[in-house]
């Protein structure tokens, strides 16, 4: 097996991996909403075992933060899978002997609009649960909040590379159309 | 409009087959049938002068330009 098929094959299984891991982590998060959700509905109760503040924070407020970062968290995961899934397509492809197919193209816009939206939902998330953490928190706990949401410029540099791959692997694909009834 | 390749007359006029040609050119059979039944989009230069180095002939002996 040449050096480049040996790639593609390990590219393959790391993906598929991730895709696996990242749809255990969805059914984590999802339970943990869950929990979040039961735990909102019975507030007034101590039943739970829920203390009253955790870390120096109202439990309504907590689970509150708790709630957004999770959905948050969920909807990054979901954009992460459907990411994982068009890679898979891209390398399955490559695998196959014949990578150069319009189909590709598509999986690489979708990949660069899906990074996309993955950074908006961190950027939106960000800005949401700090604002939420400075009107819920006591000032000298903010610093303890941080579930790491927020988007860079390298991010969206990632973005526009990805768009900028979509397109000319189009001209790619159209160019090998073109050599495929050249004699 | 589109172009067409006047391959098996040029064949038919030397006493030639698809076969003895391909071997001659060093083109695949393959690639030749697709040029004489018309289905190639294009055709490389190198490919073209090869055909009439064999057929003895030029490339407008080959080719014919028809406007529908």
């Amino acid at each position: 097996m040449p050096r480049q098929q040996h790639l593609f094959a390990l590219t393959h299984w790391l993906v598929k991996a991730a895709t696996w891991l990242s749809i255990l982590l969805s059914t984590v998060l999802v339970l943990a909403l869950a929990g979040v959700v039961v735990a909102a509905m019975n507030l007034d109760g101590n039943h739970l075992g829920i203390p009253a503040e955790i870390e120096g924070v109202a439990r309504g407020a907590a689970l509150e933060i708790a709630a957004a970062a999770v959905v948050a968290g969920l909807c990054c995961v979901v954009l992460v899978v459907f990411t994982f899934r068009a890679i898979e397509g891209i390398v399955d492809t490559a695998i196959s002997g014949d990578p150069f197919v319009n189909e590709n193209a598509d999986r690489l816009a979708r990949v660069g609009w899906l990074l996309l939206a993955l950074s908006g939902v961190g950027f939106v998330a960000g800005g949401v649960i700090k604002l939420m953490v400075e009107h819920l928190v006591p000032a000298n706990l903010h610093h303890h909040v941080d579930f790491g949401f927020g988007t860079s410029p390298s991010e969206l540099l990632v973005v526009l590379l990805v768009f900028v791959l979509a397109q000319i692997f189009r001209r790619g694909s159209e160019m090998r159309a073109e050599l495929e009834g050249t004699v | 409009m589109h172009i067409t390749v006047k391959l098996d007359d040029m064949l038919y006029a030397r006493r030639m087959t698809l076969t003895d040609l391909a071997d001659k050119v060093g083109i695949t059979l393959a690639n030749l049938s697709i040029l004489k039944t018309g289905k190639a989009k294009a055709i490389r230069f190198s490919t073209l002068a090869a055909i009439c180095a064999a057929l003895e002939c030029q490339p407008g002996d080959l080719l014919t330009f028809k406007t529908e």
